[in-house]
Order: C-alpha cells, then structure tokens, then sequence
C-alpha cells in the first residue's frame, strides 16, 4: 500500500539521515510547538518524521525512541473536530503501522492513540460514547463534500481509521484479547 | 491500494511553497549561513531529476543541513524563530524525501 509515495523521493537522503547520532532531535521539539492544532509546523513536522521513519521498513532504535512523541502528537489531531486535520493523523498512523515494532509502540499507547479511533467509530455509528444508541447511519451534514455517516464522520476518514485498525489486527496475538477493552 | 495525500496537507504545502522568503535577510540577520542558502537555493524550484542529483552528490552536506553535524545545527534549529523559514524548509525536506 502507499508503496511509491516514498520511494520516488530521494531514499539516499533519509538514509543519510537516518546515520546521524540523533536524527530526530531538531523535529521532536516542533511537534509540541503549540497547543494550536492548525498550526502548520507541528503538522509539517509530522509529515517528515513520518517519512524518516517509514522509509526504513525495519525500525532503528532511533526511530522507535520517536514514535511516543509523534503517536501522542497524532492523537490529538484525531481528537479535534475538523475531519480533514483527523484524516492527516489517521493516514500517517497508517503509514507508521507498516512497522511491526510501530504496531507494538501503538499499542502501548493505546489509551491515547486507539481511544480516539474508537470515538470516530462511534460517531460515525451514532452512538455515544456512553453507549446510548441513537439512529443508526443518521446521515448529519458534515464539514466535507464527501459522504458522510452520523456524527458527520466523512467517509474517507472512517474508511482510514478501519485501514488502521485492520493493520493493528497483524498483532493479533499481542491485541486481540485486550481489543474489546 | 494506494492513499492520495489529504487535500489539507497538500494545500498547505503548496501555499508554502508559493510564499516568498527574504533569504538574504535571513543570511545578515544570522538565521542561516551563506553555505546553507546555496545548498537551499541548489534544490529549491529546480526540476526533481536535478535535485534529486545534487542531493545524492552531497549527502553529508544535506544531511547537516538539515539536522545538523559537527557541532553545528541544522536549518530547523537554527531558524527556530523564523516561522516562515521553519515551515519553508519542513516542506522542502518532505518534497525531497517523497519526491514531490
């Protein structure tokens, strides 16, 4: 999936990259650059520490130590309410969750990372995260052209966010008795 | 299966590439250095076949560029107080790695 969005680049520089003593050093201080989810550097921070450690498909231990940082900047982009900044947390989960060792460090996480997945799912099902079952496929406006479910969850948005969780269940062994938490 | 790169992300980026950034002001006011801006000015709006050449002949020099080496710091740190260049370069550092 996704196979030539980092290829066609220049895999020579990420490499170069990846040889520093500590590559992710100047980019780890920018994702926490304000609590502004539109502001851009954060976002276009993301989207190169992403691709730093995707262009690898076996993670470094450098690249690992990055992940809790760059999970925990994604996961509040996936808890605000503009579909398109979720979207961009939800496709660089996706890009990220190609690693094994990044399935894991998801994981981990799970309470910020997966919680707000579970959210979107909810919504998008018309039910509160209390439980109580309102209409099912309510079809409420959403932000987006595109088609909406209930909650206003686009339909690209919910479509990634099950990509991700499908890529999550490779770990079934690790995750699967703990996913009905 | 591929994932189109979201709309949001994109736009962004291509307003940022668009946006004019006062480099040689930058260079006197100690942001950056002159060796820096010519590595920049090498890559920046130039076709991706010759970018991706120069890049390739001079990896250690865009490695420091970028992050830094030998003591010294890279562009992103170094011009940590200058948003504009911050955001210029994080989208120059993407189009290189992805080849945008």
């Amino acid at each position: 999936m996704d196979s030539n969005r980092y290829y066609v680049g220049i895999p020579a520089l990420s490499a170069a990259i990846s040889e520093h003593p500590d590559p992710f050093k100047p980019f780890l201080p920018l994702l926490a650059h304000s609590n502004n989810s539109e502001d851009p550097i954060p976002l276009l921070t993301s989207n190169v520490v992403t691709s730093l450690i995707a262009a690898s498909p076996d993670l470094s231990t450098k690249q690992a130590s990055a992940l809790p940082k760059l999970f925990s900047y994604l996961a509040t982009l996936t808890k605000v309410s503009d579909g398109g900044l979720q979207d961009i947390a939800v496709l660089e989960y996706s890009t990220l969750l190609r690693s094994r060792k990044a399935r894991e460090a998801f994981w981990e996480q799970r309470k910020e990372t997966v919680g707000p997945l579970t959210d979107i799912l909810r919504a998008a099902a018309g039910v509160g995260s209390n439980g109580d079952s309102a209409t099912l496929w309510s079809g409420a406006s959403a932000r987006s052209s595109e088609g909406s479910l209930g909650g206003g969850v686009g339909l690209q948005l919910l479509y990634h966010v099950l990509l991700v969780l499908w890529q999550l269940s490779f770990e079934g062994a690790a995750i699967g008795e703990s996913f009905d938490e | 299966m591929s994932l189109d790169p979201p709309t949001y992300l994109s736009s962004l980026q291509n307003n940022i590439r668009a946006r004019p950034i006062p480099w040689d002001g930058a260079v006197r006011a100690g942001t950056i250095t002159d060796n820096q801006l010519s590595k920049i000015r090498a890559v920046d709006k130039v076709r991706k076949e010759q970018r991706k050449q120069t890049v390739e002949a001079d990896l250690d020099g865009y490695r420091a560029l970028f992050v830094g080496g030998d003591n010294k710091a890279g562009v992103v740190e170094s011009a940590a107080k200058r948003a504009d260049v911050v955001q210029y370069i994080l989208v120059l550092l993407a189009d290189l790695l992805e080849g945008a």
